[in-house]
């Protein structure tokens, strides 16, 4: 887990009667400009990110840019044509993620504010957003563990 | 003019027109349909038997006093009991039919490692979409009991399936039939998941997906139905997913590969998701979405952003951009699909799969129409038949899946069985594709004889050369 979040864990209180989407939970979490693991969408480079993730591993094209993976694809780090700054970063919430990404999606709420579900896709799970994040777990074990989750820079 | 329904058309003297006939047609069904309703009168137990059909997807035929109770597998009837013709005797065939059906679950599960939920099981919480677009957790959805031609039709698929069966681990899919919706008021025919609450990889049929379906592939064909009505198609359409999630499908890095090598292109999106284009013949892109949840989807160009683009190709919102029709899309594809089901990648690769494995005619028809596709269903075939039964020293597949859509040894008896087969599918295409070359090509025979004359050199050369 990163110095950041940790910090932020340690220092958050317990959230009163917290669930998903509820719209009654004071929001005091993540936002853009908190980044993830000293990257932040929007403002962190290529090199940048080489610098913080280590040597790339891979690289996909994209129709309108390029990934660039690291840690052997746990961690994305998307560039949209044009554009020098990270447009969005995916990372892995597998039990063998680096970086010790939240396992749950209640860890995962308690580390970044309250998420709204959006998307159910019964291939790859349940989707939960905020603003410029978007987490996704599995939704039949009970323990609603984390797959994914990727934070970006919202084009609209 | 009064017409004689019961007389067949010419005797009726009905004409010819459309109208007519079709009238004509409906007026002979009505009649067909009144008769029933009149013999249902007469006999009390008619309404118990069509009670009974409907529960339990079989036919009953009334010979005398004896009730012969049937459905059709593999092409052929299949007698499962007799009763006599009464409430008593319909009573008892309930009980036999309930005890097939548990017999038939142990041989499946016994052979196949498989299981199935029980009735009144606890399935899976619902999903219920609010009124704001988000989700929440609905009631507990219980499981019915299977019908036996829903388990003929799920065994015809595991002998070709295999080893979509299992997961990576060994453990065998299991298989639900849920009394409610998984997605409320969403209804569709069936899911995969891959784990359900016990985390096992699992097979949701919605209630009413399997109705007046054929149980297999053979069946549909029988009685002309739709092709891929069947419910062997239905399951090996799902069980593709559980191939897919053991094959990386559900690995961002590995889909986007898998993706591109069937012609969809990843894309980030304005709200940043990686969503995922279609790739059309000529480098444009075609997308499937919509503007709101509330919208339906709709196939639209766009450009390589995902914008949405209108008729003058500027960009637009889905609702207003130029929107085709599934077929138009097939149609436009770099790589074709060839059933109308491919919202994305995901789904259209499985399309393929299922074709591939239900074999024979499928096969042929995926190789022949989308060969693109056929490689690539031919290829993550091979490494999920790999992973499961591995390779010899020499580095040969142990098994392979042959023409008729089962795994067998890889020799070469049946090896050869496959070259011949897809030889003869390649070296026919190439002869249509020259047939069609003059049609492609807009030749008007008097139009255009010079073009003709190279179309039909050309056509000897691919012949001779076989290039």
């Amino acid at each position: 887990m990163s110095m950041y979040v940790r910090a932020k864990q340690d220092n958050q209180k317990a959230l009163p009667g917290l669930s998903i989407g509820d719209k009654s939970v004071e929001d005091s979490g993540w936002v853009l400009s908190d980044g993830w693991n000293g990257l932040f969408p929007g403002e962190s480079s290529i090199e940048e990110a080489k610098l913080m993730l280590g040597e790339i591993s891979g690289i996909s094209e994209l129709a309108n840019g390029i990934t660039y993976d690291f840690k052997d694809g746990k961690v994305r780090v998307s560039f949209l044509d044009g554009n020098p700054y990270i447009s969005k970063i995916w990372i892995d919430s597998s039990a063998e993620a680096p970086f010790d990404p939240p396992e749950t999606i209640d860890d995962a709420l308690r580390t970044y504010g309250k998420m709204v579900a959006t998307a159910v896709n019964r291939y790859e799970g349940v989707i939960f957003e905020r603003p410029n994040m978007r987490i996704c777990c599995d939704a039949m074990s009970d323990s609603n563990p984390l797959r994914w989750m990727e934070i970006y820079v919202d084009r609209d | 003019m009064e017409i004689d329904y019961s007389k067949d058309k010419e005797k009726a003297g009905v004409c010819n027109c459309e109208r007519c006939q079709k009238g004509f047609e409906k007026g002979k069904l009505e009649l067909a349909s009144f008769d029933l309703r009149k013999e249902a009168d007469k006999d009390p137990l008619a309404g118990q038997i069509s009670e009974f059909e409907n529960k339990n997807a079989l036919e009953i035929v009334r010979n005398a006093n004896q009730l012969e109770y049937k459905i059709s597998v593999n092409g052929q009837d299949k007698i499962l009991t007799k009763s006599d013709a009464s409430p008593k005797g319909l009573a008892e065939a309930e009980k036999k039919i309930a005890e097939l059906v548990d017999e038939k679950i142990k041989e499946l599960e016994k052979s196949f490692n498989v299981a199935f939920s029980k009735a009144g099981d606890d399935v899976v919480k619902q999903w219920v979409e609010k009124a704001d677009c988000s989700w929440e957790r609905g009631p507990m959805v219980k499981a019915r009991s299977p019908q036996l031609i829903e388990l003929y039709g799920i065994q015809a698929c595991l002998t070709r399936c295999q080893p979509s069966d299992m997961a990576s681990t060994g453990q065998g899919v299991k298989f639900h039939f849920l009394e409610d919706n998984y997605y409320k008021d969403q209804p569709v025919l069936a899911y995969f998941v891959g784990a359900d609450k016990d985390g096992r990889p699992s097979v949701y049929f919605e209630p009413g997906a399997n109705n007046k379906k054929p149980a297999t592939e053979k069946d549909a064909e029988r009685f002309k139905r739709d092709q891929l009505f069947s419910i062997e198609a239905l399951t090996t359409h799902e069980l593709s997913h559980n191939h897919q999630a053991k094959m990386g499908w559900h690995t961002a890095a590995e889909k986007e590969t898998l993706a591109k090598a069937i012609g969809w292109m990843p894309f980030v999106d304005k709200d940043g998701s990686t969503e995922y284009m279609m790739q059309g013949k000529k480098g444009e892109f075609y997308r499937y979405g919509k503007d709101t949840c509330k919208d339906s989807k709709v196939w639209v160009k766009c450009d390589k952003s995902g914008t949405p683009l209108d008729d003058k190709d500027l960009p637009t919102t889905f609702k207003n951009a130029k929107q085709y029709r599934r077929q138009e899309i097939a149609d436009r594809a770099l790589v074709k699909p060839l059933t109308y089901y491919f919202p994305n990648p995901v789904e259209m690769y499985a399309e393929g799969l299922m074709l591939y494995r239900l074999g024979d005619k499928r096969r042929e028809e995926l190789l022949r129409d989308s060969p693109a596709l056929y490689k690539a269903a031919k290829a993550g075939d091979q490494a999920e038949i790999d992973q499961r039964y591995g390779k010899d020293p020499a580095g040969q597949s142990k098994k392979i899946r042959t023409v008729d859509g089962e795994l067998q040894e890889n020799n070469a008896e049946n090896r050869k069985s496959i070259q011949d087969f897809e030889d003869k599918i390649n070296k026919s295409t190439k002869t249509s594709s020259i047939e069609r070359l003059p049609q492609r090509l807009n030749l008007a025979p008097q139009a255009h004889p010079e073009l003709r004359l190279f179309a039909k050199e050309l056509e000897q050369k691919i012949y001779s050369t076989g290039k």
